[in-house]
């Protein structure tokens, strides 16, 4: 059996208490030796830095719904065309917004989502105190 | 002999410069250094080759700020003729085949031609004057308008999900759109018996699809069936 700190704790401390018998442990606990620092760091990663996946889903949904209802002929949709195409235009203009932004790192005043790079220029500015 | 040792020393010193832009690069620093594989530099503008475009860049005040800035030279096929339509250039250039531009632009003149022909005699043809008079006989006007007809607004990309590949719909851009449209129509005017010559054919096909029917436009029909039957899959986008 592999020794985690974790088995190695309820082998030797019973009711998280070291037992007062006098003995000398069976097994010595399991030494704590930190590989990494144990404090944050002053930067995160853009991993997980993506935007909605499915824009404009609903729109899409009423002109295919139309599409079915007219046999496919798209003369008769063309509010709902107009519709979807203005949305995903909006989607896609906001998409290359986005990503200029994550371009730049100047900082934006008063926004409310930070992106992963104006993260780390605020953390490189203020890091966390060691 | 001096000459060929200066030589190969510089072409080493090229390789070793072209070599550190390249460490320069994966190291991840900002990639200012890589080498452009445009031929001009990216300070040089797109032209504008049109009278139109040149009087709204004035208009929005765009022309100040072009002023001073080094401007690409314009390609063969733009140009500021009244004859000058960018659809019909863009066609030509899907119909050429090895870089034959003059047999390809011959070819769309030929279509027009047809198209006129076919269109003049439908409206003599037609039973009564008012008919004759809906009937466009604009080619420029028909190929406009077919190209129009043939662009879907959707299409199908697969997208793996758990080992399953889904065809996911998802709409086209208004350039690719249009690339698709013309892809479409250059091939259904391919497609025709050996004895029949492409201008008849692409003709024919132009003013169906300038009708809305045809095979160009049932192909178009077809895709937004497949994206209907598919649309439960649409969230499935960008996996």
């Amino acid at each position: 059996m592999r020794l985690s700190p974790l088995l190695l704790t309820t082998q030797y401390y019973i009711n998280n208490v070291r037992p007062k018998n006098g003995r000398r442990p069976s097994r010595h606990p399991f030494p704590y030796n930190n590989i990494l620092p144990m404090a944050l760091r002053d930067q995160v990663s853009g991993k997980s830095n993506k935007q909605q996946a499915t824009a404009c889903l609903q729109e899409m949904t009423l002109m295919l719904a139309c599409f079915k209802n007219a046999d496919f002929d798209q003369s008769l949709c063309a509010k709902e065309i107009e519709l979807f195409k203005k949305c995903n235009e909006e989607y896609m203009a906001s998409k290359r917004l986005k990503k200029e932004q994550d371009r730049g790192t100047e900082l934006i005043p008063n926004a409310k989502k930070l992106s992963f790079k104006h993260i780390n220029v605020l953390l490189k500015k203020y890091p966390q105190p060691k | 002999m001096a000459m060929s040792v200066i030589r190969k020393f510089s072409l080493l010193r090229i390789g070793l410069r072209s070599e550190f832009l390249h460490l320069r690069c994966a190291s991840g620093l900002p990639d200012v250094l890589t080498r452009s594989y445009s031929k001009y530099p990216p300070s040089y503008v797109e032209p504008l080759y049109t009278q139109k475009s040149q009087e709204e860049a004035v208009e929005v005040g765009a022309l100040e700020e072009l002023k001073f800035k080094p401007v690409k030279a314009a390609y063969v096929f733009q140009n500021n003729s009244v004859f000058h339509d960018p659809l019909v250039v863009k066609f030509s250039q899907h119909i050429m085949k090895a870089g034959q531009r003059s047999l390809a632009r011959e070819l769309m003149v030929q279509t027009f031609e047809q198209i006129k022909r076919i269109q003049i005699k439908k409206k003599i043809e037609a039973e009564s004057p008012e008919e004759g008079e809906m009937i466009e006989a604009n080619p420029l006007k028909i190929f406009n308008q077919a190209v129009e007809n043939c662009r879907p607004v959707l299409h199908l990309v697969p997208v793996k999900r758990g080992g399953i590949t889904y065809k996911v719909p998802v709409p086209l851009t208004e350039k690719r759109s249009y690339f698709v449209a013309i892809r479409w129509l250059k091939e259904a005017g391919r497609e025709k018996f050996r004895t029949v010559h492409f201008p008849e054919k692409m003709a024919k096909e132009l003013i169906d699809a300038a009708n809305n029917e045809g095979r160009v436009v049932k192909k178009k029909q077809d895709l937004h069936r497949q994206c209907e039957a598919n649309r439960a899959y649409a969230h499935y986008r960008w996996s």
